[in-house]
């Protein structure tokens, strides 16, 4: 927060502010905290329609026996495990090189890699399909390479599956990230790198002792939103594979929208499954606080 | 050793390039083929530009009810955002008021709300002050989702505006009225812009919400009725499919080409340093 001293009007603004933030936090408490607590609710809650009946903990401890819960907390960790490093480590290496002042159009690429994650879902998730359908470009590619015989089953095969879903997060949302490294990196002084070239530093020394050290807290907030992202993970799986082959692609998001939605509802077990995950948020975005915020004391 | 590296940096910017802009070219070409060259191998080009599949989507996949839905509820949800965005950023920033860092805390706290976790429950508002199925009912939880980021977002622009401006503004008897629409306003605009592009793509390309919450026919929204259209057809007729979907992302990839050296850097602005 800034420092507003000097400010004559205070008894003034005092009004004016409630004025400013109160339509807001009418709305967002009617449709955003209040049906976040109602979920609450409902999550210790069994039955349907009028007939609810108070069960306590007991939506929360069947979770414990759920296969299909299991095999979607697996899934959408995994997919987290995998995909957030990768796009990570990816968008903070395209971003250096990108930074180079000698390179040209500079802003031609960075436009064009920013592209995909305005693509409407049904778009991007059509094209994933066709590029890596049986007979898609990618499988007539690697044929052609010779690095592969036959055609990879890329949307019927289990671990396919999960790798297709993973390359398509990853091609649409690696472009986002770079944008915030990018301009991370035009805050940083072209006078440290020139001090580290007089002592003779290596490429990789500049980037492990630099450019790392001094982007943390964007690393950080990049961590943390895509992690929030991935945990959310909804669109891609329903578009893509649908979730299957026998739930083998299956999200938390998607397994709580057919619970809710699909299946015979079964809305207070829906509930305590999305507590869950917003339990598992939060647990994780407080130790990436920790953890990148321990770091930058140094 | 030097040249071997930059030729490496080379190949892989034109590499990325290919990844990234290949598929988004390849969607538009591919929406002027006629049937029978989608049995050709995919990257061949179109013989001609051949605009009949643009017909038939418009007729058949009820494009013009599609967009008209969509365009109302992305713009009047806009609009909303930005006032109450806008107004209560500058709020909990610039003015000195007991609460305001409650407020700050409790309006970006929203963010970080998986939509899945309030679906059940808003369904159940809309069902009973009777908005399921209108657009006025998804513009109202439109608008409340999208709130928060866009909150989060221009805190960070204000931060940068200079007290003294508004200090001096004050002190030249500018009314707190005056000082938002004289000052902030238009010193922010970029911050605006950024906004206004982010909650447009995520309003114009939303599945979930506007599935759940609106079944009928003539308040359908773009990506549903696309998804629908793609179910019912998309294996049998290619080039109107195409059609369809390059129809539907045109909006969203011309503004961002017209608007992206502003929203790049307001995103930066925005959310690095803040």
């Amino acid at each position: 927060m800034p420092k507003t001293k000097g400010y004559s009007m205070e008894h003034k603004t005092n009004r004016w502010g409630w004025v400013f933030v109160t339509l807001s936090t009418l709305l967002i408490l009617l449709f955003v905290f209040y049906p976040m607590i109602q979920t609450l609710i409902t999550s210790m809650q069994s039955g349907m329609g009028s007939n609810l009946s108070f069960v306590g903990l007991k939506n929360y401890t069947r979770l414990l026996g759920d296969a299909t819960f299991k095999k979607a907390l697996f899934n959408t960790f995994l997919y987290l495990i995998i995909q957030v490093p990768v796009m990570i480590i990816l968008a903070l290496l395209i971003a250096v090189v990108l930074n180079d002042p000698k390179l040209k159009f500079r802003g031609v690429f960075r436009t064009a890699i920013f592209l995909p994650c305005v693509t409407s879902l049904v778009a991007y998730s059509l094209i994933m399909k066709s590029i890596f359908a049986d007979d898609g470009l990618f499988n007539k590619m690697l044929m052609g390479l010779r690095i592969i015989s036959s055609p990879i089953p890329w949307v019927t095969d289990p671990v396919f599956a999960k790798i297709l879903i993973i390359i398509a997060i990853t091609w649409r949302w690696t472009g986002y990230n770079m944008i915030f490294y990018l301009s991370g990196l035009q805050n940083i002084e072209p006078s440290i790198y020139e001090a580290a070239d007089l002592d003779g530093a290596s490429a990789f020394r500049k980037f492990t002792a630099i450019t790392v050290p001094m982007l943390k807290p964007i690393i950080l907030f990049t961590t943390i939103t895509s992690t929030s992202g991935t945990l959310q993970l909804f669109d891609e799986v329903m578009n893509i594979t649908g979730g299957g082959p026998a739930n083998a692609t299956v999200s938390i998001s998607q397994y709580i929208y057919n619970l809710c939605f699909k299946y015979s509802p079964n809305f207070g077990y829906a509930a305590a499954v999305s507590y869950v995950v917003v339990l598992i948020i939060v647990i994780l975005s407080f130790i990436q606080f920790k953890i990148g915020g321990d770091k930058r004391e140094h | 050793m030097q040249r071997l590296g930059r030729g490496i940096l080379k190949f892989f910017i034109i590499f990325l390039l290919v990844i990234d802009l290949y598929p988004i070219i390849w969607l538009i070409l591919s929406s002027f083929k006629t049937s029978a060259e989608f049995i050709k191998p995919m990257f061949t080009l179109p013989e001609s530009l051949y605009l009949d599949n643009y017909t038939v989507a418009i007729e058949q996949a009820n494009l013009g009810v599609l967009f008209k839905n969509t365009l109302i509820v992305t713009v009047v949800s806009i609009i909303f955002v930005w006032i109450f965005s806008s107004t209560a950023a500058f709020a909990v920033t610039k003015m000195k008021w007991k609460g305001s860092n409650l407020a700050l805390l409790y309006l970006t706290m929203g963010m970080f709300i998986p939509a899945f976790v309030l679906l059940l429950p808003q369904f159940l508002l809309l069902q009973q002050t009777h908005l399921l199925n209108s657009l006025l009912g998804l513009i109202v939880v439109f608008s409340c989702t999208s709130l928060s980021m866009a909150f989060y977002l221009l805190t960070g622009f204000y931060k940068y505006l200079p007290d003294e401006i508004l200090e001096a503004a004050v002190i030249d008897g500018c009314d707190i009225y005056r000082c938002f629409f004289k000052i902030v306003i238009p010193l922010s605009l970029n911050g605006f812009v950024t906004v206004i592009m982010l909650t447009f793509v995520g309003i114009w390309n939303d599945l979930l919400i506007s599935q759940t919450f609106v079944s009928s026919n003539e308040n359908k929204m773009l990506q549903v009725g696309l998804a629908s259209f793609i179910d019912d057809r998309g294996n049998r007729e290619w080039g109107p499919t195409f059609a369809t979907i390059c129809a539907a992302i045109v909006p969203t990839l011309a503004l961002y080409l017209i608007l992206n050296r502003k929203i790049i850097d307001g995103l930066s602005a925005g959310a690095v340093k803040g």
